[in-house]
């Protein structure tokens, strides 16, 4: 059995196989944990910033003398403090109280998959606080992605195909508990294999989908290759 | 194309056949039979027959030519047309692929390199596939 980590998805990493999963930061746990606070904390930074900058800008470009623009520029510098002691506190939210939902993991013969073959999965999603699952689904995908030249932009596209689902019951999951989900999906009789070209990828995903009652809907995806 | 020159790509042996376009299997051997026809006296200054693969939809083109064959210029006229057979081994991967963003296509395409004059062109699609 193979133990696999979840997958950051970006076009740049999809399908590269000396792509290593290094966790994921402190900030992305708690806006992922905390969606409704963390869009709020960031349109309050905003608004700040917007009813603010002109004034700092205004110190700097009608400075007389070195103390004015100096007071100018610790003015505007002013503005990252709130960022940095924003870091700071997620930090120690971390390593106290901790995220709901800690690392998950997938367990599966091997990553490297073909045509007709049936996969054993097992999904394991540890729970550090009271939560209940509402439903889920555990999918095997199939994702196109393709990088282009928008104006003078390079933008990205991906399209999934999902050819096979099954279902993660709804439970009450008490601290320490986790989620153990077994799944049987079968790959496609004719598949297409896993293709990486500078702007153009094809690669297969098992995605996890997850709703909850409290926390916003999770979703985690492990990749698979098709050689 | 002048109307009074033709080139006609023949695929020959395909494993199978899918909407009327010829299917290989990864690893084979694709038989290509290139007939240049004419009914005037041309003179060309060469010819390329390349087996290639590309992508086509929403991103920007990869491509790779897997095969290349180069015939150098000659004279051709009504009773002399020229006919070349070639094999070119076709690699294990990639697949023809027709998805949402992504379309994968195979081909063969001739160019005829003419003096003073617009090359001629002519592709065949075919398709890669595993077998069922």
């Amino acid at each position: 059995m193979q133990v696999v980590s979840p997958f950051v998805y970006s076009f740049q990493n999809f399908n590269n196989p000396d792509y290593v999963f290094k966790g994921r930061s402190a900030a992305t746990v708690f806006f992922r944990e905390y969606p409704r606070s963390g869009c709020g904390f960031v349109l309050l930074f905003v608004v700040v910033y917007m009813a603010m900058m002109p004034l700092g800008i205004g110190f700097v470009t009608q400075g007389t003398n070195g103390g004015e623009v100096l007071r100018g520029l610790l003015f505007v510098g002013f503005f990252f403090v709130p960022f940095i002691l924003f870091s700071i506190l997620v930090r120690i939210w971390y390593s106290t109280i901790g995220p709901t939902l800690e690392a998950p993991s997938l367990e599966i013969a091997s990553i490297h998959v073909k045509a007709n073959d049936r996969l054993r999965l097992r999904y394991i999603q540890p729970v550090r606080r009271d939560i209940q699952l509402l439903g889920g689904e555990v999918q095997l995908v199939l994702r196109e992605a393709v990088r282009y030249s928008c104006g003078t932009d390079i933008c990205y596209d991906s399209y999934d195909h999902v050819l096979a689902q099954q279902s993660l019951l709804p439970q009450h999951l008490l601290p320490g508990s986790r989620i153990d989900a077994q799944h049987l999906l079968d790959m496609p009789a004719e598949t297409m294999h896993s293709f990486a070209e500078s702007s153009n990828k094809i690669g297969w995903l098992i995605r996890v989908e997850m709703r909850f009652d409290r926390i916003n809907q999770v979703e985690e995806v492990f990749q698979l290759y098709v050689p | 194309m002048s109307q009074d020159t033709a080139i006609h790509i023949d695929l020959r042996d395909p494993a199978d056949f899918y909407g009327g376009i010829p299917v290989y299997r990864p690893g084979d051997t694709l038989s290509i039979v290139v007939h240049l026809r004419t009914q005037e006296q041309i003179k060309f200054r060469g010819m390329d027959i390349e087996v290639r693969w590309r992508t086509e939809g929403k991103g920007t083109e990869n491509k790779a030519t897997i095969y290349k064959h180069s015939e150098p210029g000659q004279t051709l006229n009504a009773t002399l047309p020229l006919s070349l057979r070639m094999d070119a081994r076709l690699p294990q991967y990639p697949y023809s692929f027709a998805g949402q963003l992504i379309r994968l296509h195979w081909e063969v395409i001739v160019k005829v390199d003419m003096p003073w004059r617009r090359d001629l062109t002519a592709t065949a699609n075919f398709i890669v596939r595993p077998s069922r």
